[in-house]
């Protein structure tokens, strides 16, 4: 832990205090339901900008590619981080424009209107688990005990707390204006971080003279293979339940083109830049400038902590807590969202008012961080438990999605049913089977299941999907089949 | 300066640029933001059809 200056504690508090502040005014503003959850559909280009940037990269991206940084180099950026870009730009050009053609809400609303309740359920209850914010809890939880000195529990219940405060009174709207604040706060103090971290390691070319000569390697020693199996956990893009939220809830698509075309060239900024500060957190490792013993995944909280003087450093931590708290609030939404519009409307009360709407999406956000907040105090994986849920959210929906959106006369209720379930019950076998009879690999942060008469061959959490999004093709060409003829 | 130090530098610059900007035109868009909603959808989307014709930009 550090000791925080007193001008540092005043900077984190007013921070705070603001988010707390704007939540409880936004609150009075009120609304109907397309208000609460859609911001009344009036988000332009820098709004979205600002949302879409901060929501999609939490602490699990500062610290997750910071340690590849400090381990592997600048493979973080090019084999990890870029092939992202891609699916960002076919989110732009192709899938955006085709999702605003129709009014939807969600994204279990468009499985709910091609193919009926089934496939919306199947839907509704992937997007609320890889919702679950119990990546951002167990972040707050890390950064509390490291920086703050205090119990996980503790942080996670304050900070997560706060955000949870202002997303249940403010709703979408307040969501997307914290999430402007805080797109600017964790930008800013990135950017400022870098001249502070290469005076401690006297300068930029300390660092081609110190690291090896594979940490300037661009793919690193990763296989095709691997680099192909990890591009295609950024499927999700493409299906994204807080992407598709900010989609419906644009102005229009070409402010949504726009926003993820500048969105993109902001992604590719953050990305350098905490890839640059986690090689110079090992090139400072090497100059005996920080601990030695330094974990790779709090190199880049280590280093900050170092070189920032009195006063930054107070933006520096509101600068992660922002990067959090813009993830959390955004997913807990869309898991309210889930519980009120695409279950308990359809479900228990197809003509409930807007307010009830609300008030279930309130009751669903709750109940969202309280499953978070459990799942967080008792999984230590955090990892492997977002590769669980992206891979369920990918085989549920991203067939029936897109073939949905691309072939309307391929939308027959059976063909989104089998595809939808078939993909989520495959998915959680797979994953349940190779927990159960593989191991976990401290190495590799992921599970292994080793098959002895094929030579050793592993299978990774990773590989799962290769297998669960076809068996979601094949139920979805089996409903086809069984539907034929049908109008 | 290498071209990785540059790659830097302008990466730098865009991030600390480029939040900058977004943050001024979402500062200067609040109000449409916070005001109350009174609209009709259908009226909307025509109005949105007429402003794209006419090439507006409309970040």
């Amino acid at each position: 832990m550090v000791e925080l200056a007193p001008v540092d504690w005043g900077i984190v508090s007013a921070y705070l205090l603001a988010m707390v502040g704007l939540g409880l005014y936004l609150a009075r503003l009120g609304g109907d339901f397309e208000d609460f959850f859609l911001a009344g559909r009036v988000l332009t280009a820098p709004i979205l900008i600002a949302t879409l940037v901060s929501s999609y990269y939490g602490i699990d991206v500062l610290f997750g590619s910071s340690q590849l940084a400090f381990t592997d180099g600048v493979v973080s950026w090019f084999a990890y981080a870029r092939p992202a870009y891609l699916f960002f730009l076919v989110a732009a050009f192709l899938v955006a424009k085709r999702l605003r053609e129709e009014d939807f809400k969600s994204l279990p609303d468009i499985l709910g209107r091609y193919y009926g309740a089934g496939a919306r359920y199947a839907a509704a209850a992937a997007s609320f688990a890889y919702s679950v914010p119990a990546l951002s809890l167990y972040g707050f939880g890390i950064m509390g005990s490291v920086v703050l000195g205090w119990p996980p529990i503790l942080s996670m219940a304050v900070f997560g707390g706060i955000a949870l405060l202002y997303t249940v009174t403010g709703g979408f709207r307040a969501v997307v204006i914290t999430d402007s604040i805080q797109f600017l706060v964790m930008c800013l103090i990135l950017a400022l971080a870098v001249p502070y971290a290469l005076e401690l390691i006297g300068g930029f070319d300390r660092m081609p003279e110190l690291l090896p000569p594979e940490y300037f390697e661009e793919m690193g020693d990763l296989s095709l293979g691997l680099i192909l199996v990890y591009a295609s956990t950024n499927l999700v893009v493409l299906i994204e339940p807080a992407f598709y939220q900010r989609i419906f809830a644009a102005r229009s698509t070409r402010a949504v083109r726009n926003a993820l075309l500048i969105g993109i060239l902001l992604w590719g900024a953050y990305d350098w830049v905490i890839t640059v500060l986690g090689m110079a957190a090992k090139t400072a490792v090497i100059q005996g400038a920080i601990d030695p013993g330094v974990a790779a995944d709090q190199s880049l909280m280590v280093i900050m902590l170092s070189v920032l003087p009195a006063g930054v450093l107070g933006f520096f931590v509101a600068g992660v807590l922002a990067t959090e708290m813009s993830t959390l609030d955004s997913y807990c939404l869309v898991a309210g969202g889930n519980v009120a519009y695409d279950v308990y409307r359809p479900l228990v009360k197809p003509q409930a008012s807007d307010a009830e709407l609300i008030r279930m999406t309130r009751i669903g956000v709750l109940g969202s961080w309280g499953v978070g907040f459990l799942v967080a105090l008792s999984f230590d994986q955090m990892l492997g438990l977002w590769v669980f849920l992206a891979s369920i959210l990918i085989s549920t929906a991203l067939v029936p999605v897109l073939l949905g959106l691309y072939v309307p006369r391929w939308r027959r209720p059976r063909a989104g049913l089998l595809a939808s379930t078939l993909g989520l019950s495959s998915v959680i076998i797979l994953n349940a089977a190779l927990v159960g009879m593989g191991h976990y690999s401290e190495a590799e942060e992921t599970y292994v299941l080793s098959i002895g008469v094929l030579d050793g061959f592993e299978i990774w959490q990773e590989h799962v999907m290769l297998v669960s999004v076809p068996i979601s093709l094949l139920g979805f060409a089996l409903g086809l089949f069984l539907d034929r003829g049908k109008a | 300066m290498s071209g990785w130090e540059f790659f830097t530098w302008w990466n730098v610059g865009v991030l600390a640029l480029g939040s900058l900007i977004v943050f001024g035109l979402f500062l200067r868009q609040l109000p449409t933001l916070l005001s109350p909603r009174s609209r009709d959808p259908e009226a909307e989307r025509a109005e949105e059809g007429a402003r794209t014709s006419k090439g507006e930009d409309q970040i």
